[in-house]
């Protein structure tokens, strides 16, 4: 699986020509987001942040394989933050 | 009797030379040439046959590696290729006669080669049939070749789940369709980071300085200064550590 993996400000991102396929989109986002450079917790809370992939602009469901969410065997992702971060 | 005991009372009934080395190793020196061994596993042995004379280009000497049979591969310690190979102490004289007769044209491979994908997380590993080149990068410039093909000649003492080569690129000879697949993926995603990094010119150059090697000169750029000379510490230190074997075999050890 081919993926170009992106930041959402399209700042940074990283080609990958071997995303495994069975590897879910969570597993697949939380080692994206550091590659990223997006920070893994809140610098005042101390609580882990979570992000999601976009695939054009619509959200992956979290437990779908690569595979099964990329049928055409490459594609472009973007990683963004959740809204549940914004929270306190 | 431990290994070493073993190999020692084997390597001397067959008239070789042997004594205890640095770090409990054991060298010996013969009609075949030199070289050294230690005990990785209990039950055997991994002998390292001196085979300098073969040749001093690391890309030739890759290439050789992956033509060698079985598990036997060249791997560099300290500037010298070896040729290297795990068996037991029974099996240890025929297998350093075998070792010390590296052709020095390279023979034609007979092995299916791979291309694999090396990604940022994992790599793209498909189902293994049999004895297969897993090839990680294509050839490039010399500079950059030489410094991959040593990259590979030095990861060759490491290297568990493969043996590594070149096959118009560098790359991992798996031979047997049973490779253990974890420890496979492991050392292909090491590997083709390692190789990846290699890939840009100044690395490359950079890396062959620190492994002591001559990068290629192109014409109309500098040669580096730093592998062109060789320490004399380094020459006598490999001396001390090998000086009983060269006495018995008369033989110089040559350092690039």
């Amino acid at each position: 699986m081919a993926l170009r993996i992106e930041r959402q400000d399209g700042a940074y991102g990283f080609d990958d020509p071997a995303v495994p396929g069975d590897w879910t989109i969570e597993a697949l986002t939380t080692r994206a987001a550091p590659k990223l450079r997006y920070p893994m917790t809140d610098v005042s809370t101390g609580k882990p942040l979570r992000y999601s992939m976009l695939h054009d602009g619509v959200e992956l469901p979290r437990d779908q394989t690569v595979g099964a969410a990329f049928p055409e065997r490459q594609a472009r992702v973007h990683v963004v933050h959740e809204y549940a971060n914004a929270r306190g | 009797m431990s290994d070493l005991d073993a190999a020692r009372a084997a390597l001397r009934a067959a008239g070789y030379t042997c004594e205890t080395g640095e770090g409990g190793t054991l060298v010996f020196a013969g009609s075949t040439g030199s070289g050294c061994i230690d005990d990785p596993l209990p039950g055997f042995v991994r002998v390292a046959h001196d085979v300098s004379a073969v040749a001093d280009d690391p890309v030739k000497l890759a290439r050789i590696s992956a033509c060698m049979a079985g598990s036997a591969r060249i791997t560099l310690r300290h500037r010298t290729p070896f040729a290297e190979q795990t068996c037991t102490p029974a099996e240890l004289t025929g297998v350093v006669r075998r070792l010390a007769w590296v052709p020095a044209a390279i023979p034609t491979h007979d092995i299916a080669v791979e291309d694999v994908a090396v990604g940022v997380f994992d790599v793209a590993l498909g189902a293994l049939s049999g004895p297969v080149f897993l090839r990680l990068a294509t050839g490039h410039t010399d500079t950059v070749n030489r410094a991959r093909a040593t990259y590979v000649l030095v990861a060759n003492a490491l290297l568990r789940a493969g043996k590594g080569g070149w096959i118009e690129g560098p790359g991992l000879a798996v031979v047997g369709a049973d490779a253990e697949r974890t420890g496979l993926r492991a050392e292909l995603y090491q590997m083709g980071q390692a190789l990846a990094v290699l890939g840009d010119e100044r690395r490359a150059r950079s890396y062959l300085e620190l492994c002591g090697m001559k990068a290629v000169t192109q014409p109309g750029v500098a040669a580096p200064t730093a592998a062109a000379s060789q320490p004399q510490e380094d020459r006598d230190e490999w001396r001390k550590q090998c000086g009983v074997a060269n006495r018995a075999s008369g033989r110089r050890v040559r350092i690039r």
